[in-house]
């Protein structure tokens, strides 16, 4: 019979061995991941580079499914989508590609392509709160907008501190409520839009809009591919939108693809 | 007398009360044979002898049919109909069909509340069916969707510019028909050629005429004179039943040879091709790994700041209050020097506090200043008599100074009067004590 003490040493020893190969294999299989990932998005480029657009699409979808998720595969996944005549697709992915690196000229440049090109043409945003969303959504992703709203809430509060300690800074204060005013309108109208009314956009060549929520209902007019519209609402199935020019609708689900929204 | 009055009730038992003076409603389109687009004039007319303000238009679906989103004013007059002047309210909606085939237009229903003379009532249009028409074929190929009749003007601006530079082009197109529907007219240009910035604009004019106007920067390349092709426009004309195009006349351009390059880069809001270029890939990995959108600590870090406020501001407002308190202080008789020392502290720690504040604590701290010399407690009432053997000129200079400082509370102060007052209140005092010795 083997004493208590050599029992604790073996499990011991025996529990060491399993978390050190434990921690090789998650090694392994993080060097081999990464490894894969590289070598698909290889592929994928040389597939690209050779005009075999259906094939890079496949492997970017596939790099994008195993997390490697970035601005420039999304915008290089959205110029395969557009050289095989997808433009719905390709601006869904150059829309994805924008939240990632918002200041990209290749990405905006391609984004009023497709916008001049498409059916419905550009059109001019008539909501106002839409319209504050776009004022930093051209120029900064979310974090970035946080990031520079917190700092301006922190000067308020270390000044507004300051005055309580040792009294004066009231224009100072003044100020920076005034642009702390702006700065919280600005990243709650852009946390708003984002979750409450997301952009999508139709990937399918025509889809009718109809008054509610079945086919039951009345046809209202036709939506073009690549036409840009904010969610509202979605029941089974259907999606009720609106248009920047104001007209509301419901649509298939099926019919438009999601800009993701997610806050983190 | 009794046969006169039987007479009378006869008579008014001869008058129709009737049905003829009842509201009524019509509706009436101005095309019965339309084609698909062809924008369609409906007219309600409601027929009335009495106000009907408060009633409510109940629109029909419009089942088959766009509606325009052009609105016009309600108009108003009066028509005799069976020898009954009504009030005739008029309402024009716009409408084109979306298919070909028999379409139904469903009855306007209006609702007339009840008023003191009348009661509630429910009106309805007779349902109105139209045979919808699809175009012939073959369409010529410049034809998209533009039924109506129309004309096109052409212009550019400016008409003599550099290689590489942008001119305005404006295709206007005027007359009558679907013109919210209408796309833009395909744009031929030389291969070099690039169009920018499709613009529209569309102004209706009156119910049945409009203007649509596409705006389009152009990125010209080329050297000389050269002609701004003819665009092309076609239409389907519902009055001939035919195909008909319209050309823009050529417009002439001066081109000025340039040695600038084009540029590499483009401007967030520019740049359209007539021809698909491959875009270049990105190279992965290049960027920074932020996300776009923020993680959720970096939400709940926002509550710190205000929290650690509040935490100044309970910490600060015991002391506060202590400074707003009246202090009872203690009357001590001490010497000079060390009455001074805490004048003097207590005047540095007045320029610290709000103007108004400061006033109250510099007022406060004289009295302690000569309850300190004098061993009796000071106030506003025997400040007088606890400066007796003070001299003169200082006694008034420190009195005018205490009433300032009392006055000051209630009056628009600065940080700047708080330090002269300061510096004047310490300056009397160490004068008085060098007098004293």
């Amino acid at each position: 019979m083997p004493s208590l003490h050599k029992i604790v040493f073996l499990k011991n020893v025996g529990l060491r061995y399993i978390s050190t190969v434990g921690l090789c294999l998650l090694i392994l299989t993080i060097i081999t991941t990464s490894f894969t990932q590289a070598q698909n998005l290889e592929l994928a480029r040389e597939a690209y580079e050779n005009g075999n657009y259906s094939a890079a699409i496949d492997l970017y979808e596939l790099a994008l499914l195993e997390g490697d998720v970035s601005g420039e595969i999304y915008f290089n996944l959205g110029n395969a989508y557009y050289l095989t005549g997808q433009p719905g697709k390709a601006l869904q992915n150059y829309r994805r590609a924008e939240m990632y690196l918002p200041r990209s000229s290749a990405i905006a440049a391609q984004i009023t392509l497709i916008r001049a090109e498409r059916v419905d043409g550009v059109l001019i945003e008539a909501d106002w709160v839409v319209v504050s969303h776009d004022i930093t959504s051209g120029y900064l992703t979310l974090t970035e907008t946080g990031v520079i709203v917190f700092m301006v809430w922190l000067l308020f509060f270390v000044v507004l501190g300051l005055r309580i300690r040792k009294g004066g800074w009231l224009a100072t204060l003044s100020v920076l409520t005034v642009a702390m005013l702006i700065a919280i309108g600005l990243l709650g109208t852009r946390v708003y839009v984002q979750t409450q009314r997301p952009a999508a956009v139709v990937i399918t060549e025509t889809t009718q809009a109809m008054t509610g929520p079945g086919e039951e209902y009345f046809q209202l007019f036709v939506l073009y591919e690549a036409l840009e519209l904010r969610v509202l609402d979605e029941r089974d199935g259907w999606l009720r939108f609106a248009l920047p020019d104001g007209r509301q609708g419901w649509i298939r689900a099926s019919s438009v693809g999601y800009i993701p929204n997610r806050l983190g | 007398m009794r046969r006169v009055l039987f007479l009378i009730i006869f008579l008014c038992s001869m008058i129709p009360v009737s049905a003829q003076t009842l509201p009524f409603a019509e509706g009436e389109v101005d095309v019965s044979a339309p084609y698909v687009g062809q924008p369609i004039i409906y007219t309600l007319r409601i027929f009335t002898t009495e106000s009907i303000e408060n009633s409510t238009i109940i629109e029909p679906s419009f089942f088959g049919f766009g509606r325009s989103r052009v609105t016009f004013e309600p108009g108003s007059y009066t028509e005799s109909r069976d020898g009954i002047g009504y009030q005739v309210i008029e309402q024009s909606y716009v409408i084109y069909a979306l298919r070909a085939g028999e379409l139904t237009i469903d009855p306007f229903r209006v609702d007339i509340p009840e008023t003191p003379f009348s009661e509630a009532r429910i009106i309805v249009t007779d349902a109105i069916t139209i045979t919808v028409q699809d175009f012939p074929d073959p369409a010529p190929e410049s034809f998209v969707n533009a039924v109506g009749q129309f004309d096109i003007i052409a212009q550019a601006n400016p008409t003599t510019l550099s290689s590489g530079d942008a001119l305005t082009l404006s295709v206007t197109i005027s007359g009558t028909g679907n013109f919210e529907q209408m796309l833009a007219p395909e744009i031929n240009l030389p291969e070099d050629w690039r169009l920018f910035d499709g613009q529209t604009s569309f102004q209706q004019d009156s119910l049945r005429f409009g203007t649509k106007t596409f705006t389009w920067s152009v990125l010209v390349q080329g050297d000389g004179s050269t002609t701004f092709p003819a665009i092309e426009f076609s239409y389907f004309n519902p009055q001939t039943q035919q195909y008909e195009s319209r050309n823009t006349a050529p417009i002439n351009l001066n081109i000025t040879p340039t040695t600038a390059q084009p540029q590499a880069t483009v401007e967030r809001t520019q740049v359209v091709s007539t021809s698909v270029p491959v875009p270049a890939l990105m190279t992965i990995g290049n960027s920074s790994t932020i996300p776009p959108n923020p993680p959720i600590w970096l939400w709940s870090i926002w509550i710190f700041p205000p929290l650690v406020t509040f935490a100044i501001w309970l910490f600060a407002r015991p002391k506060r209050e202590r400074r707003q308190r009246p202090v009872a202080r203690k009357p001590r008789k001490q010497s000079g020097n060390k009455a001074l020392k805490a004048l003097r502290a207590d005047l540095l720690e007045a320029q610290s506090l709000e103007a108004k504040d400061a006033y109250q604590e510099i007022a406060t701290a004289i009295y302690a200043y000569l309850g300190t010399k004098t061993g009796e407690t000071v106030t506003a009432n025997n400040a007088k008599e606890a400066m007796k053997g003070f001299p003169a000129n200082y006694r008034d200079v420190l009195l005018s100074s205490l009433e300032e400082a009392n006055a000051g509370q209630y009056a628009p102060v600065t940080q700047d009067d708080v330090r002269v007052l300061s510096q004047r209140m310490l300056k009397v005092c160490v004068a008085i004590e060098k007098a004293s010795r």
